[in-house]
Parts: C-alpha cells; sequence; structure tokens
C-alpha cells in the first residue's frame, strides 16, 4: 500500500491546473506562464518520485509489490454496481516508472522551452497546451481500465495536433496537424472496436479483472478468435500513436511544431504511448494460464509490423536532409525496435506458457528498457538539433557544417545522444538494442520467422549508426554552410541538454544495480538474467554482431561525409542507385499514395454524395412538390369547373377555399400556417364542443 | 400535488403574450423575453437538480411516481398532473416528467434563454421576434411533458408554427422555399403520425381497462406505456397484438424520421437552417430535432415495444446510413452552416443506433445523445451566426487565419468541433461511446456485430470535415478583408460561455445527466437486454 495514495492524484492534477491557469491567466503572467507550467511539472514529478520510491520499498523489485488501484468516482452509471464505469488510477511498477520517466521529461523540457521559446508570440498557448499535454502522458500511463486510457490517449491526441499547428500561419503546419489527427484517429478508432469488444466480452475494462476473468470465460465467451483480434484492434491504436507502418506518415511531418514539441510529444513521450498500450495488452498475449490458447497469429502480427518497420523507416532516414525529419524516421524506427522486442518476447513467454514452463519475459522487459533509454537519448537528440536550429535558423542540414566550434557544448551532448542511438557501448542504446535483438534471434528457435526479424534488426543497427553519424558529420564538421552567425544558446537550454547526456550513459547502466531491467518492469516475475552480463555466450556473440556493424555504419558515415573519402554522389550514379534515392526520398510514395487517396476517394465521395442529396433526394422532394401542385390546380378546375356546376356550392365553398390555398403564387407563406393554426383551433373546437354536447346529450337524456 | 409542470407551459405561453403586447421597443421586447425565460430556466434549473439528486429537491418536494389504480408494474413518471374534465372523448389533459423528457426540458429552457441573448441586437420586429420564440418554448416543453397522445399531437403541431415564422419572416434570402419545406415536410410527418394516434385510439379500450379499469377508448398515454411494461414483463397478457403495433409504429416512425431528421427524409434540415435566423437554428438543432428521438423512445419503445424487437432493424440500417452519409456529404460542403446541419442528421443517425440496440447501454446512450448534441450544436450555429456577423460570409473557401482576428472565436470554434467529432472527455464522446457499446452488444445482431464497423467509418470522416475545416478557416494568413473583423460580441461571449461550461462539465461527470437516464431505462425498459 502507498501511503497517502491521494497524492497520485495530485500528479495529473498538477498539470491540469497549470493548463486551467495559464489558459485563463496567462497573458499576465511572466513568460506566458511557462513558470507556473514548470512549477507544475516539478510537483509532479517530486510526488512521481515519492511514488515510486514507495513502490520499490515495498518490493517493486522483487516483484512484491502488489498493484493498487486508486478509487475514483463513477463515470457511467449501470444498474449492477460492477458494470459501472470509474476513473480509478492503477499504480504498479510499469505505471510507477513511467509516471517517474514522463514527468521527469516534461519537466527538462519544460525548462527548456524557457529559453527556446522566449521569443514566440503565443506562449501563454503553448505552455497551456503543453501542460494538457501532460496531464494526458500522465493519465495514460496510471489509467486503471482501457477507457480511461482511451480517454487520456485521445487528449494527448489533441494536444499533439494543436501543437504541429502552433505556428498556425504557416500553411505546412496547418496541414502536418491535419493529417496527424486524421491518420492516429484510424488506429483511434481500431482502439475503440477494441474496448468495445472487450467490455462485451469481459463487462470491464480494468486490466485487473480481465485478467482475473481470462480463464473462465475461455474458450467460450472469450473465443480464439476474439482473443486473437483483442490484441490486434489494441495494436491498431498503437500503430497510429506510434506511427508504425502503414500509418506512420503522419510523424514526419509533424515536425512543423516547435521542436520542443517534437522532442517531448513525437519522440520521449507521446508516441511512446503505442508501446505502453501493447505492454499492457500483454494481458491478453501472454494469459498466464495454460488453459487458454495464447494468440499466436496476433504476436507475430506485431513483431513482423515492428520487424518491417525498423528497417523501413531507417531506409527513409538516410536520405533526408531536414535534421529533424532525420530524427522523426528515427523514432519509427526505433519504436518499431520495441514492438519487435514486445512481439518476440510475447512469442517466448506464450510459448513458455502453453508448455507450462517457466515465463521468460526477456523480450518485454528489453522492449521498456529500449523505450526507457530511447525516451532520454531521443529526447536529447531532438533538444540539441533545436539549439542548432535555434543556432543557425534552419532545418536544412545542407545549410549547417562545422558548427562544433560556435557550438561546443551542444555538439558534445549530441555526440552523446548519436552514440546512444547507434548502439555503441557503453551508451544506453547498446544495452536495450542488443537485449531485443537477442530476444528476437531467441524467438527464432521457436519460430524461424523470426531470424528473419532478426536479420532486419540487424541491418537496422547498420543504417542507424549511418544515419545518426551522417547526420552529426553534416551538421558539426566540415565547413559552415549557412549565412548566419551561429552562437551557443542559453543555460536555460544547455543545461537540461547536459542532464539528458548524463543519462545517456546512466540509463543504460542502470539496469546493473537492479539486476536487470525486468526487475523493474516485470511481467509476472522477476528476471535474473541482464544484458551484457550473465547472458549465455551466444547473447555475448549477438551483442558483438549488433555492435560490429553499428561501428560500420558509423565508419561508413566517418567516410562519406567527415573525410569524404567516398563522396556521397558515388551511390546515385547509377540508375538503380538513382532510383532508390527517389524511391526513399519520395517515401515510397505512400504519402502521395494517401493524398491521393483522401483527394480522389474520399473526397471524390463526398462530392458525389452531396450531388446525389442535391439533385437526386432533393429532387425527387421538389419533384413530389410540383406534382402536389399540378395535381392540386387540376383538382381545382375540376372542382371549379364540373363539380361546382353541378352541385350545390355551399358544403363545397370550404372545400375549395383549401384547395386554393396551394397556390404559392401568392408568396404569402405566413397564410399557411394560419391555415394550420386555424386547423388546430377548429380541430381542439371540435374535440371540445362535441365532449361538451355529447355530455350535455347525456343529461338531456337523463 | 404540485403544479410546477403546468406552471412550466404556462409561462412562456403569458410571457409570449406579454412580449407582444408590451415590448413596444426592442429593449422593453428583449427584456421581458429575457425575463421571462430566466424565470422558466430557474424553474426548469430547480426541476433538473431534483432529479439530479432528489434529496436537492427542496422547492416543489421530492419527484414522485403516481401509479394506476390496478395492481402492478408501472412506468414511473413523475409531477404527474392529470384533468379530466373532457374525458368521454378519451381526452385528458395529462402531463409528467422522467429521466428521458427533463434534460430535454431543461435544454430547451436554456437554449431559449441563450438564443435570445444571441440576439440582443435584433432590430427587425423585436416584439414579433421574441415573442415567438417564447411561445416555441412553451410549446416545446409541452410536447416533452404531454402524456396524452392529443395533447401531444396539439404541441407538436403548435411548434411548426413559430418556427416557420422565425424562418420565414427573420431568415436569409431563399426564406420563403425553406419555410415552406419545413412546413410541408413535418406536417406531412405529422399527419402520417396522426393515422397511428387514431388506431392506438380505437384500440384502447382493452389496454385501459387493464391498467385503469375503465373500458373505453382513450388517448391517455400512460395508460399505453404502463401497459406495454406489464405486458413485457409478463403480466399483462394482452396488449396490441404484434400485427397492430407494426403499422402504428412505422406511421409514428415516419413522423419522428422526418423530425429528427433521418436519411432520406432530411432535405428540408439543410434547407432550414442555411436560411434560418441563428437563434431559429439553435433551436431547431438543438430542440425540434430532439423530438423525433423524444418520440422514439417514447412511444415507439415504450408504447410499442413487440414492434420495435420486429423492426428494429429499419432504425439501424437508417441509423448508419445517416451516420455514413451525412459525414460524406459534410464533407463537401461549402457554406459552414449547411455543414454543421449534416453533421446534425449525422448525429441524430446514433440516436437511432442506439435506440436499435435495444440494450440498455445503447437506449441510454441515445438518449445521452440527444442532450449532448443540443448543447454542441446549438454552440456551432451560434458560431455560424458569429462569423457571419462578424465577417460577412460563411463560406469556408473565403475564411482563413481566423486563428489572428478571432482567437476567441476560433478558440470555441474548435471547442465544439472537437465537442462534436467525439473527443474523449468531452460530453458527446460518452453518448456515441456507449451507443457503440450498445450496438456491438446488441443481442439482436448476433454474428453481423461485426458490421459495426460501418458506422465507425463515419468517426473518421467526421473527424475528416472537422479538422478539414479547421485548417481552412482558422490557419494560414489572414486575408486583407478579413483583416477588420471583430471577434465576438458580448452577448454572444455569455451565451458561448454557458455552453462550452456544460461541454467540459459533462464530459467530467456525465452521471450527472446519466443517473437519471438510468432511472427512466431501469423503469420504463427493464426488458432490455445487454449489460
Amino acid at each position: 500500500m502507498i501511503a497517502y495514495e491521494w497524492v497520485v492524484w495530485l500528479i495529473l492534477l498538477f498539470p491540469l491546473a497549470a493548463f486551467v491557469l495559464i489558459g485563463v491567466l496567462g497573458r499576465y503572467l511572466p513568460e506566458g506562464g511557462g513558470h507556473v507550467a514548470v512549477g507544475a511539472m516539478a510537483g509532479s514529478f517530486v510526488l512521481s518520485l515519492y511514488v515510486f520510491i514507495q513502490v520499490l520499498q515495498q518490493g517493486g523489485l522483487g516483484g512484491a509489490f502488489t498493484p493498487q488501484t486508486i478509487e475514483g468516482f463513477v463515470w457511467i452509471p449501470s444498474l449492477l454496481p460492477e458494470n459501472s464505469i470509474k476513473i480509478s488510477l492503477l499504480i504498479d511498477n510499469l505505471s510507477a516508472l513511467m509516471l517517474v520517466l514522463v514527468s521527469f521529461l516534461c519537466l527538462l523540457i519544460f525548462i527548456y522551452s524557457l529559453g527556446y521559446m522566449h521569443e514566440e508570440e503565443g506562449k501563454p498557448r503553448y505552455y497551456a497546451e503543453v501542460s494538457l499535454f501532460a496531464t494526458g502522458m500522465l493519465g495514460t500511463v496510471s489509467a486503471d481500465n482501457f477507457l480511461q486510457l482511451l480517454i487520456f490517449w485521445e487528449i494527448m491526441g489533441l494536444c499533439s495536433y494543436l501543437l504541429i499547428g502552433f505556428w498556425d500561419r504557416k500553411p505546412e503546419a496547418a496541414a502536418a496537424a491535419k493529417k496527424a489527427f486524421l491518420v492516429t484517429r484510424i488506429g483511434d478508432v481500431l482502439f475503440l472496436v477494441g474496448v468495445l469488444v472487450i467490455w462485451n466480452v469481459f463487462a470491464t475494462l480494468s486490466f485487473g479483472e480481465i485478467q482475473r476473468k481470462m480463464a473462465s470465460l475461455y474458450p467460450g465467451t472469450l473465443t480464439p478468435q476474439l482473443l486473437t483480434l483483442i490484441p490486434l484492434l489494441l495494436f491498431g491504436g498503437a500503430v497510429g500513436k506510434s506511427a508504425q507502418f502503414p500509418l506512420h506518415a503522419w510523424l514526419p511531418d509533424a515536425m512543423e511544431g516547435p521542436t520542443t514539441v517534437s522532442a517531448l510529444i513525437h519522440a520521449a513521450t507521446m508516441v511512446k504511448a503505442g508501446v505502453y498500450l501493447t505492454a499492457r495488452a500483454f494481458i491478453f498475449l501472454v494469459p498466464l494460464s495454460s488453459a487458454v490458447e495464447p494468440p499466436f497469429t496476433a504476436i507475430l502480427v506485431i513483431a513482423a509490423i515492428g520487424g518491417f518497420t525498423t528497417l523501413f523507416a531507417a531506409t527513409m532516414a538516410v536520405v533526408n536532409f531536414d535534421i529533424k525529419r532525420v530524427l522523426a524516421f528515427s523514432t519509427i524506427s526505433q519504436l518499431a525496435y520495441m514492438f519487435l522486442g514486445l512481439g518476440a518476447g510475447a512469442y517466448i513467454m506464450a510459448t513458455d506458457v502453453s508448455r507450462g514452463e517457466a515465463v521468460d519475459s526477456a523480450g518485454y522487459s528489453a522492449a521498456l528498457y529500449h523505450l526507457f533509454n530511447h525516451a532520454f537519448f531521443k529526447a536529447l537528440l531532438f533538444l540539441g538539433a533545436g539549439s542548432v536550429i535555434h543556432a543557425v535558423n534552419t532545418n536544412d542540414m545542407r545549410e549547417m557544417g562545422g558548427l562544433s566550434k560556435p557550438l561546443p557544448v551542444t555538439s558534445k551532448v549530441m555526440l552523446f545522444g548519436a552514440l546512444a542511438l547507434a548502439g555503441i557501448v557503453p551508451f544506453s542504446g547498446f544495452f536495450s538494442k542488443g537485449e531485443i535483438l537477442s530476444v528476437t534471434f531467441d524467438a527464432g528457435s521457436l519460430n524461424s520467422g523470426f531470424y528473419l526479424l532478426w536479420a532486419l534488426g540487424v541491418g537496422t543497427a547498420f543504417l542507424t549508426a549511418f544515419y545518426t553519424f551522417r547526420l552529426w558529420f553534416m551538421t558539426f564538421r566540415g565547413e559552415y554552410r549557412g549565412h548566419q552567425h551561429p552562437h551557443e544558446s542559453p543555460p536555460v537550454m544547455t543545461v537540461p541538454l547536459m542532464i539528458l547526456a548524463g543519462f545517456t550513459l546512466v540509463s543504460g547502466l542502470l539496469a546493473y544495480p537492479m539486476q536487470g531491467f525486468g526487475n523493474l518492469v516485470f511481467f509476472q516475475r522477476p528476471e535474473a538474467a541482464f544484458p551484457l552480463l550473465g547472458v549465455p555466450f551466444q547473447h555475448l556473440l549477438l551483442e558483438g554482431v549488433s555492435m560490429g556493424v553499428a561501428v560500420l555504419g558509423l565508419a561508413l558515415a566517418w567516410a562519406v561525409y567527415a573525410t569524404k573519402r567516398v563522396p556521397a554522389e558515388r551511390f546515385t550514379a547509377s540508375r538503380g542507385g538513382a532510383f532508390i534515392h527517389r524511391m526513399l526520398t519520395k517515401r515510397y510514395w505512400i504519402d502521395d499514395a494517401y493524398d491521393a487517396f483522401g483527394r480522389t476517394v474520399v473526397y471524390g465521395t463526398a462530392r458525389a454524395l452531396d450531388w446525389f442529396d442535391r439533385r437526386v433526394i432533393d429532387g425527387i422532394v421538389n419533384g413530389v412538390g410540383r406534382a402536389g401542385v399540378v395535381v392540386a390546380t387540376g383538382t381545382d378546375r375540376f372542382d371549379r369547373q364540373v363539380v361546382d356546376g353541378a352541385v350545390n356550392a355551399i358544403s363545397l365553398e370550404t372545400v375549395r377555399t383549401s384547395l386554393r390555398l396551394r397556390q404559392r403564387q401568392t408568396g404569402q407563406v405566413q397564410s399557411y400556417a394560419w391555415v394550420v393554426v386555424l386547423g388546430i383551433v377548429v380541430v381542439i373546437a371540435l374535440m371540445f364542443g362535441l365532449s361538451f354536447l355529447q355530455r350535455w346529450w347525456s343529461g338531456l337524456g337523463r | 400535488m404540485t403544479y410546477i409542470l403546468s406552471l412550466l407551459i404556462l409561462i412562456p405561453l403569458v410571457g409570449a403574450v406579454v412580449a407582444w403586447f408590451v415590448g413596444t421597443s426592442q429593449r422593453l421586447a428583449k427584456l421581458i423575453a429575457l425575463g421571462v425565460s430566466l424565470i422558466e430556466t430557474t424553474l426548469a434549473t430547480l426541476l433538473l437538480v431534483g432529479f439530479i439528486n432528489p434529496g436537492w429537491a427542496v422547492f416543489f418536494g421530492a419527484p414522485t411516481t403516481t401509479p394506476p389504480p390496478t395492481p402492478g408494474a408501472y412506468v414511473p413518471l413523475y409531477y404527474m398532473e392529470r384533468y379530466s374534465g373532457w374525458s368521454q372523448f378519451g381526452f385528458n389533459y395529462i402531463v409528467g416528467v422522467d429521466g428521458l423528457s427533463v434534460p430535454l426540458i431543461w435544454l430547451t429552457t436554456l437554449l431559449t434563454t441563450l438564443a435570445i441573448v444571441f440576439h440582443w441586437d435584433e432590430e427587425n420586429r423585436p416584439r414579433a421576434f421574441f415573442g415567438l420564440f417564447l411561445f416555441l418554448e412553451m410549446t416545446l416543453v409541452g410536447v416533452f411533458m404531454s402524456l396524452d397522445l392529443l395533447l401531444f399531437a396539439v404541441f407538436w403541431e403548435l411548434v411548426i408554427i413559430p418556427m416557420f415564422f422565425l424562418i420565414g419572416i427573420w431568415g436569409g434570402p431563399n426564406r420563403r422555399y425553406a419555410a415552406l419545406k419545413f412546413l410541408i415536410f413535418t406536417q406531412t410527418g405529422f399527419v402520417i403520425m396522426l393515422l397511428s394516434i387514431f388506431a392506438l385510439y380505437f384500440n384502447s379500450a382493452g389496454v385501459n381497462a387493464a391498467v385503469y379499469g375503465t373500458n373505453a377508448n382513450t388517448l391517455d398515454m400512460t395508460a399505453f406505456l404502463h401497459g406495454a411494461l406489464r405486458h413485457e414483463t409478463g403480466t399483462l397478457a394482452t396488449y396490441l397484438t404484434v400485427g397492430l403495433q407494426i403499422p402504428i409504429f412505422a406511421a409514428f416512425l415516419v413522423g419522428f424520421l422526418v423530425k429528427l431528421p433521418s436519411f432520406p427524409f432530411h432535405t428540408w434540415l439543410p434547407d432550414a437552417h442555411v436560411e434560418a435566423p441563428t437563434g431559429g437554428s439553435v433551436l431547431l438543432a438543438g430542440v425540434l430535432l430532439k423530438m423525433g428521438g423524444y418520440g422514439i423512445f417514447r412511444i415507439n419503445l415504450g408504447i410499442l415495444p413487440d414492434a420495435t424487437k420486429n423492426l428494429w432493424w429499419v432504425l439501424a440500417v437508417l441509423g448508419t446510413v445517416s451516420m455514413v452519409y451525412a459525414a460524406f456529404v459534410c464533407l463537401a460542403q461549402v457554406d459552414l452552416k449547411r455543414l454543421i446541419a449534416y453533421s446534425s442528421i449525422g448525429h441524430m443517425g446514433f440516436v437511432l443506433l442506439g435506440a436499435s440496440s435495444l440494450t440498455v447501454i445503447g437506449v441510454q446512450g441515445g438518449i445521452f445523445q440527444l442532450f449532448n448534441h443540443g448543447i454542441i450544436t446549438a454552440i456551432l450555429f451560434m458560431l455560424a451566426g458569429s462569423v457571419k456577423h462578424a465577417t460577412g460570409t460563411r463560406d469556408i473557401p473565403e475564411l482563413q487565419g481566423l486563428a489572428k482576428v478571432m482567437p476567441q472565436f476560433s478558440f470555441v470554434l474548435a471547442i465544439g468541433f472537437f465537442a462534436s467529432l467525439g473527443l474523449p472527455g468531452l460530453n458527446s464522446f460518452w453518448s456515441e461511446f456507449m451507443v457503440f457499446v450498445g450496438a456491438y452488444g446488441s443481442p439482436n445482431l448476433g454474428e453481423m456485430r461485426r458490421l459495426i464497423i460501418i458506422p465507425l467509418i463515419s468517426i473518421v470522416v467526421t473527424a475528416a470535415y472537422y479538422v478539414y475545416t479547421m485548417q481552412r478557416i482558422l490557419f494560414g494568413e489572414v486575408p486583407e478583408k478579413l483583416g477588420h473583423s471583430h471577434d465576438l460580441l458580448p452577448w454572444e461571449r455569455v451565451s458561448y460561455v454557458v455552453l462550452v461550461a456544460l461541454v467540459f462539465l459533462v464530459g467530467f461527470l456525465p452521471f450527472l445527466f446519466l443517473g437519471m437516464i438510468n432511472t427512466y431505462t431501469a423503469g420504463s425498459f427493464p426488458w432490455l437486454g445487454g449489460l
């Protein structure tokens, strides 16, 4: 039990309060309320740390901490109290760690923003939106059920939309914001369907309840098909949020937002929510009961998308000249590593479960370990890129070069980040990436498809080192090619950078004091094995392979972009090379295809249906109206010439008058309404009158 | 016995007459209208508060039900009033409310007040204008509380008149066509519906005898409501036969579908909205459409449950088609107001889908959607009015960069759009989510439940047209001719603040309304399936 458990609510409420306060009063505050945002975030961070330490003290590392639900209030009441949908927070190993991670990164990036956004207009809007975003992310990782997760998830999506479009006068920003919202929305709908299915199968949405009910519902209510479908639908949401193939197209464009936003939302936190969701979906992937057949198909899909996307995104990073877009592609690729790790890990775990053996959760912890490390080094790289952009006023690496002299701090911290991303020992990326690849290789002995995915992963490790150092060399080495007067950023920006740079070293080694990262995030059992040391020899070999290719990639980048011994043009000289280059710059034409689909199919359908509505449906309506007028005119003539001449006029006078009222040409629309009023009055009078008459009559009779 | 319901009908009627005869100046007319509507809103709020928590109903006593004389289950209807002066004809003055009608009554009074505030600068025939709003309020409140079929029909018909004038006199250039179209459409629907009322009347003696012990034909809706409930719970064997219920159901449904409106009876709506003055649109979309939904729940589900169990698929198909169709049509609209009008059609599709699910959560979601859509669409139509007022146009291609010139407007627009596209945390997410949960879990569907993906397409397209519209009108450089557009006017701001606050309040605390809706479905439809 966590002492003073209500403080967990405060973790969410601090940034929410900052959002409201800055939203209302931001205009009158210094720095547009930036200090308020930082202060609120600091409060959240301290409380998160408090919760995390409590979890650790109560045996979090040994797996002795019982997940704790902090009950809130009922959102949707139901007749049966257990079916009511509540807002509650969940504290377990994973969420406690995520709370600390998210609040810490938010805090650093908010502080950095004080410098980076200093000269921007619209600071209150910026700080209000990032504070709301922090609420969304903290709520996502502390949600106790899937619906609540979805709600905070979408709040993040909203903030992402608003912040990508922060520079509202730039048409590119508006288009990118739209694209981001719509593409992730597709994933969100799948997630929503997943929630619907879960609710209908389990009659609850809380993680713990679902896990408890799993075995009793299988295979009756929870058919094997549904068990495969549910995690895939949830993964659909993750694909959108974490920008995996085929919903990856929004993330590179999202770089139109301020760099701090790219660092925070589109690298360190929000895009990780997809990985987090998939980790939560492990209750479906690895049911932990030998009575339930694990959904291997779903696991393979997750691993395959991860494995494919990681190489796919890395290839596009190689040819890009926009410093932020390179990092964006890299983010997609690294997130894909995490999905690969989750998939491979789930496969091994599920096999263990179905064989009734002890569960080896190495893949699960490796993926989350990579999430943890990547959050630090990618935030560092983005913020470093922000510092560079701040200095040279462009994103284009062709107009940079030689910046290590004017920007000594930035160049050094970015070197740390680059080494971590490339996976060079002893920087953090090495440990987690190597671990993911080892697990994938292990899974190969169960399903040989994983050997292919491992090969993709190793290929990516090569490309990662190459494009990372291409970026670093192009930016910091050689001659300056731009026309600005670059200068180093103020300490408010460089100090967070240095802290993050420190973490690229520390976060990787953190696994040692806790005897393996798996001990911290554990899924069902504490983990004995930890990376590099304590793993079998073949893993050392595997780690060696992943690092070896990284060094090769680094060397190639050095040869091409630092010494220029191998000119870059050589790659595009041949026709095949030129074609590949063009294909990669065009991002495999996928974005163009999506745009064309939207323009022609979706918008075309819209236009066609609009035409249908105006011409066909309304045409029928107007046609009926006209036909009515024609009939009425005919009847009128008939009435005047035939009936009227033959029959006594007294009774027909009323009929004729009413029939004449269809003469719209008089233009007196009001007269129609008067007829309606009159009609009603007559009907009411008749009913009352008849009623009285009847009463009077029966009274007479008596 | 309290007279709160009759008072709610009477106050705006008196107010309308006073505004018409006494409101000689614009100022006087609008002050009278505002005062009367504020009194009405206060009373309705007290009523609502009593339903949120019976312990808070201090002014006219906690809500109590009136059981029928015969023993057995009965539908809980609160604050009932019954005058039987003319009962030979089967007509009684009966009013009563429950968790279905109270939110709608409150919505009516609130939106009327805000519409009056929004038109604070209306100079064209002010006393007729403001008087008509109060009259409209009276008729709408009457529809939602009438429990006699004739009374219901009279109020239903009376609603058309003030709306007809509001469009026909204060509307845009093509107002005559729009007003006439509105009149003919709804009138036709009404006449078809009237057939059902007659049919019910001539077959009511048995039900009346079983429930009220009087073997005579009646127009008393409560006799049918109680009878249907007892029939469904198995204590009343003979009720209207299915063969009889089906045609009655169908004819009622036509009337309600026209009002809702649903595909293919919807084309009056865009025209009416484009021409109507802002306040008229607010009430038209905010409340008038809800009459259709109200009728479906009160009469089709409440009185004709056997037919509903047979014909649920009609609702499901029409609801789904309306949702998807309207969403696509929205994407192609140029006029902002026309876009919002079509979006209303789509959102009313949710109501049909929820009702068709015949599950507790789906029906609750449909009812909740009525309320939520009323709040959101009021914001959206007011925005269309504001932008026309400020820039002189509503055409999306001519608007650009409004985030710079009209920041407050843009802020409200973003909230309204996101609320309307069902962003979690804002009010309509809950109702849409519940409808989907209900529809997916509907026992009717069986294996066909995977078709849920079709209405879900509309969610993506809805997001697309809203976000696309925002991209075009809020972002970008400000064109020269929009450079001097004023932002929201003070009285407009009042209306927006109230509605936006509600969007958030209901979004965070949906149980405020879901509690009474839950009580309603539990009392009226214990036979519904699902969770």
